[in-house]
Formats: structure tokens, sequence, C-alpha cells
């Protein structure tokens, strides 16, 4: 995403961007480092927040890896650190009205950035979320309507951080990399999704809780059926690719709204293989040229097909157990559309794999890469779960 | 919390010592800058600063408008008498992450290319004046940190000062290199742009290098007094700096040394105590 946004390669990067670098760097360390430090009670990564720090610094590498566009190896890492720095502020921040403070601060920091839209567009999504977040937050804490009230601001802050259903940004037909939804979809809403909702659930009521609850899986089965129809009609790739995102995060929050500790553990690993393989693989694809039949791309082809419908024993397989089990524990009916969204999810796999277009060299390897991740993912689920205590 | 809480909450971005407190603080701060640093009486210079400030408040769009949010929300944290709210709710964290996009939004508009990577330097300085304190004392809440009075911990808290002082002028835009250029239009970017950010900015050094200010008249005055010693510093800085026409590398020179002494401060004073 980082190497991929920069539109003209430039082997030493600007002195902003070695500050932002370096700034990032900071950024990490105390992040890391906060339980030393005497402030870990009020500023601190939790456990899962931890794997998703170290899983963000590969998924950036794999992305670099894979990306078919070259930038600068220093301007690379410089934007990479940058990014992580400001995913570990979002993880690490306690106070929700800090968090969506530094969500305006990202995501200015993200609009300023080359590209098509302007800075107003790009801020857009973020301020909303960040808006939504501080007053559900203020509200929630009320008793009554007004805590129900804020407590469903809550879950559609989260949703409008992370660029889902119904806060979609524009998508341009021609560069997939490009689009201004990436950063917030892939890197930033998977932080801010993992260590906020636990953050909220401390301060609220049960009822309140609820409501949260009910929201999150609403807005998940929302934006499964909107990615799965979504990537399996479109005629856009890039749109295609949008829609993927969007079924994965599908599951994730209703992984997060069902509140039991296998659903929290799909959601967990979904958030995973969004960053370690689905991040890489969407920058590895580049737009069929109009009149083009696009073709699997030989040996990688039919294992991308596999690998990105979620079946055995690549990442999606455990996240999509997990949740089915979860989900016929709380309300069997609930099953039904997860598993509907499930089946028809196939329906996208091969158009997705085409985008990805004949790899070589250092594109090939990182495609490997990116497919072993997936099978450590896939295989290695009950490892994962307990480095990050679920 | 109940809906009385939250009305107090609301008094407090809306009145006291955010929206109304910070616009008046803000525009006799400006005035005061204008008088400084250009010809004129001081009828004249007020009278222009309002100009400027109706114009800027009339060309906002939706970027001041997050960044006049993010500055209140700020002003909000203050360790101020009277604030309503709570001490216990009040986070460092919060009004340092929001001054610092509030100023970013405010100055998208009229950067120059050289202006970022000054502002990033400068933001990054102010920061460890704000945290090396924290660090040491193990709390977030401004108005512990002010109360803090360790003997081991002075020397840091004075240097903290200096540098939260000398990081000023440039936390505030008031650097020539931080400023959209010459012009009505421009300075009247550049005030609007300011005009939220003077109270939340002097009222955290009140907040966290003094100790806190009674809830009474008396402390009011003390509170004003040293946020105004404090806007009265960032302009004379300011103002020095634009007027012998000083590089910002010279500026840097002293602030990021100063920052380095601070850290190192922050971890002797961490190891000793």
């Amino acid at each position: 995403m980082i190497t991929a946004r920069a539109p003209v390669a430039q082997p030493v990067p600007s002195r902003t961007g070695i500050g932002l670098g370096v700034a990032g760097a900071v950024a990490v360390a105390a992040a890391v480092l906060a339980p030393w430090t005497g402030l870990g009670g009020q500023v601190g990564l939790t456990p899962p927040g931890r794997v998703m720090l170290a899983a963000m610094a590969v998924g950036l590498g794999l992305a670099a890896a894979v990306s078919p566009r070259r930038a600068g190896c220093w301007e690379a890492l410089a934007a990479g650190l940058a990014a992580l720095g400001a995913a570990a502020v979002l993880s690490a921040l306690t106070d929700v009205l800090a968090v969506a403070a530094a969500v305006v601060l990202v995501g200015f920091a993200q609009a300023t950035r080359p590209g098509r839209a302007a800075l107003a567009a790009g801020l857009r999504g973020p301020a909303f979320g960040a808006a939504l977040l501080g007053v559900g937050w203020t509200l929630a804490r009320l008793p009554g309507a007004a805590g129900r009230t804020g407590a469903l601001c809550l879950g559609l802050g989260l949703a409008a951080v992370a660029g889902l259903v119904p806060y979609l940004a524009v998508v341009h037909r021609d560069e997939p990399a490009g689009s201004p939804y990436l950063p917030w979809t892939a890197f930033f809403g998977p932080a801010v999704a993992l260590s906020l909702p636990a953050r909220f659930l401390a301060g609220l009521s049960l009822d309140e809780g609820t409501v949260l609850g009910a929201t999150l899986v609403g807005l998940g089965l929302l934006n499964l059926a909107w990615g799965t129809i979504g990537a399996w009609r479109t005629g856009s790739d890039a749109e295609a690719w949008r829609c993927s995102f969007l079924a994965d995060w599908g599951l994730v929050l209703v992984g997060l709204g069902l509140f039991r500790p296998d659903a929290l553990a799909a959601a967990y690993l979904a958030l995973l293989s969004l960053v370690l393989v689905r991040l890489p693989l969407a920058l590895a694809a580049r737009p069929v040229p109009e009149g083009e039949q696009a073709r699997l791309a030989g040996p990688f082809g039919g294992l991308a097909v596999v690998l990105l419908a979620g079946a055995a024993p690549f990442s999606g397989f455990p996240v999509r157990l997990l949740l089915v089990q979860a989900a016929t524990a709380v309300a069997w009916p609930l099953a039904l559309p997860l598993v509907a969204g499930m089946l028809l999810w196939v329906a996208h796999a091969g158009r997705l794999a085409r985008t990805l277009g004949p790899l070589q060299g250092r594109t090939a390897a990182g495609f490997w890469l990116v497919v072993a991740c997936s099978l450590a993912l896939g295989l290695l689920p009950g490892v994962l779960r307990a480095a990050a205590g679920l | 919390m109940s809906l009385a809480d939250l009305g107090l909450h609301m008094v407090a971005l809306l009145v006291y010592p955010g929206l109304a407190t910070s616009i008046l603080f803000g525009a006799l701060a400006e005035a005061a800058f204008a008088f400084v640093r250009g010809p004129g009486g001081l009828g004249e210079v007020v009278a222009a600063t309002l100009v400027r400030l109706r114009l800027a408040v009339t060309a906002a769009g939706a970027a001041e408008l997050a960044a006049a949010l993010l500055a209140v929300l700020a002003s909000a944290q203050l360790a101020a008498p009277f604030n309503p709210v709570s001490p216990l709710e009040r986070n460092l964290l919060v009004a340092a992450v929001a001054l610092i996009a509030a100023a970013w939004l405010a100055w998208a508009r009229g950067w120059r290319a050289s202006g970022p990577a000054l502002a990033l330097v400068t933001q990054a300085c102010w920061l460890v004046a704000l945290v090396g304190p924290a660090l040491v004392s193990q709390t977030l809440r401004p108005q512990a940190l002010g109360a803090m009075a360790v003997p081991a911990q002075l020397p840091l808290k004075v240097g903290s000062a200096v540098l939260y002082l000398v990081c000023l002028p440039g936390v505030l835009q008031l650097l020539p290199d931080l400023t959209p250029g010459a012009g009505p239009e421009r300075e009247a970017q550049a005030a609007g742009g300011r005009l939220l950010l003077w109270l939340p900015m002097c009222g955290l050094f009140a907040s966290l290098f003094l100790p806190p200010a009674s809830a009474d008249v008396l402390g009011t005055v003390r509170f004003v007094a040293v946020c105004g010693a404090a806007a009265a510093a960032a302009i004379g800085l300011g103002a020095g700096l634009a007027g012998r026409a000083v590089p910002a590398g010279h500026y840097l020179r002293v602030a990021v040394p100063l920052a380095g002494l601070v850290l190192g401060a922050a971890a002797v004073t961490s190891v000793v105590s």
C-alpha cells in the first residue's frame, strides 16, 4: 500500500518523509515499551494489538515485495515506519477521545499524500468516524436511551473509520492500489478494530453492550452481503477487490459483536488474514485493460483461487469454522446468512485471482511468502490465539 | 455519568474553558501579536485583527471546523479553575493529540514547501516537553503533573517548561516559515488558524508546570496571568525571530538539543527516583 501509493519512484525521501519515519519508529517503540514506563495502565498495546502490530510490519514487507509498482527503498522504509507508528498509536491509546483525535490526525496525514482525491474528500471518512466515536463515547456513559444511542454511534463510528458500508469512499477504476479506502480498510482499521471495542466495553452497561453487539452484528451481515455480492457482480476489478475487503470485514464485525471467545478469536484471525494475505494480494493486482480477457496466471492462479475462497488449509478456514460455531451457540438462525455469505464467497475468488496477472522474480517470491503466511494462519490458529491470549 | 454531567461537559466545550473563552483569549493574543509585529496604534491593530478574524471565520471550511472542534476538546482538558470537567476525566494525551491534529488541519490550506518538516520537528520537541514529566511522574492527569513538586524532579520540570516555551512559537505557527505569507488574505488565514490554539497551548503550560490554581477569583486571575505570560513569551520570541529574519534552522538548533537534554534528564530522573 505504501510503496504502491507513491506515484513516482523517489530514491531519497524528503526531509518530511524522514521525519515521519523517525516519528513512526519512536511511536512503535513507545507503544511496545509502554508497560515498562509506568504509564502501562493509561497507554499500551493489548496482547492481540501486539500481535497485530507485528503482523502489520510483516504485511508491509509483503506488500512492498508483491507490488508491481516500485518506489525508492528508503522512501518505502520511511513511509512504512510512519504508517506502522500511526497504527501503533491508534492501538495503544486507551482514551476513546484520544483515539478519535488520532484518527483525524492520521486521516489528515493520509489525505495529504499525492493522489486524485482532494484533501477534504480524503479526510471526510476518518473525520466523520472520529466524530461518531467522540459523540458515541460521550453519550454511551449516560443512562437510558442516550446511552443506547451512544452505543449505536460507537458501532457506526468503527465502521466509518474502517471505510465500510454505509460509509464507502470512491474507488478509482484504473488504480486499485491508489484508492483512498485501502489504508483505512486494510491497515489502520484493523488496528482500531482490535483494540477499541475492548476499551468501549469496559465503560458500557449490559444494555448498551447489547446494543453495540447488535449494531456490529448487523453491520457485519450487511458488509458480508454487500461484499460477496458486489465482488461477484461489479464490472470493475478495483471495486471487486474493495468488496472482497468488505466481505472480510463482515466476518470481523460479526465476530466482534457476538462477544464470545470463539467469535473474538475468529475476528482476530480474520483481521490478521486481511493484513497478511488480502492486502498484499490486492496490491499485486493490476487492472485488466478494457476489451481484454483476464486469465488465471499459470500455477499461481489455481492456488490464489483456493486461498481467496477461504478453503482449508488456508487462513480463511479457521475463521469460518470458529464463527459458525459461535453463531450457532448464540442463535442458530444467525449461522444461516453467514453460511450463505461464505458459499457466495467462492463466486468471486476466481475473478480476483485473475487480476493477479503474471508474477515473476520479486513479485513471485512475494506471492509464495503470502501463501506461506496464509498457510501458517490456517494451520496454526491455536498458536496465534495463545499469543494474543484469546 | 448523568445528564447534568453531560450539561457540564457541554458548558466546558462551548463556554469555559472551551469555545467562547478560547475565542476571547485568542483574539486578544492575535491583537497583541499584530501590535508587536507591525506598525500602527492599538485601536488600529485591534480593528484590523477583528477584520482578519471575521474574514477567516467566513472563509472557514470543513477542515477548519474539525480543527476548531479538536482545539475546544483540548481546552476542556486544562487544569483551569472552575473547569466543569472532572479532574479525573482530563487527559494530557487527549489534549496533545487533539492539538497536534488541530494545528495541522488549521494550517493545511496555506503551508509552504519548507513548512511541514519544521512543523514536525517543533511538534516532536513540544511533545518531549509534555511527555517527559509525565513519564517520570507516571500520570497523564494535567493537574497531578502540575501539583508534582518532588525536589528530584524539579530540574526536569524546569527544563521541560523552558523547552515548552521555546517550542510555543513553532506550534502556534508564529514563525515566518510556518505562516502562509504576506497579504491580507494570507494573514487572515494564519490568524484564523491560530485563534483557537492560543488558550489550550498556553493553558497547558499553566496546567503542567505550575501548581494547580485554586477555584476562586485569585486562582482564576493567577491562571489567566500565567497563560498571558506564556502567550507573551511566544509572541516575543516569534516576533523577534521574524523581525531579525532568523532562519528556521537556527531556531531548531536551540529546540532540538534542548529536547535531547530534557529526554536525558527524564531518563536520569526516572532511574534516580
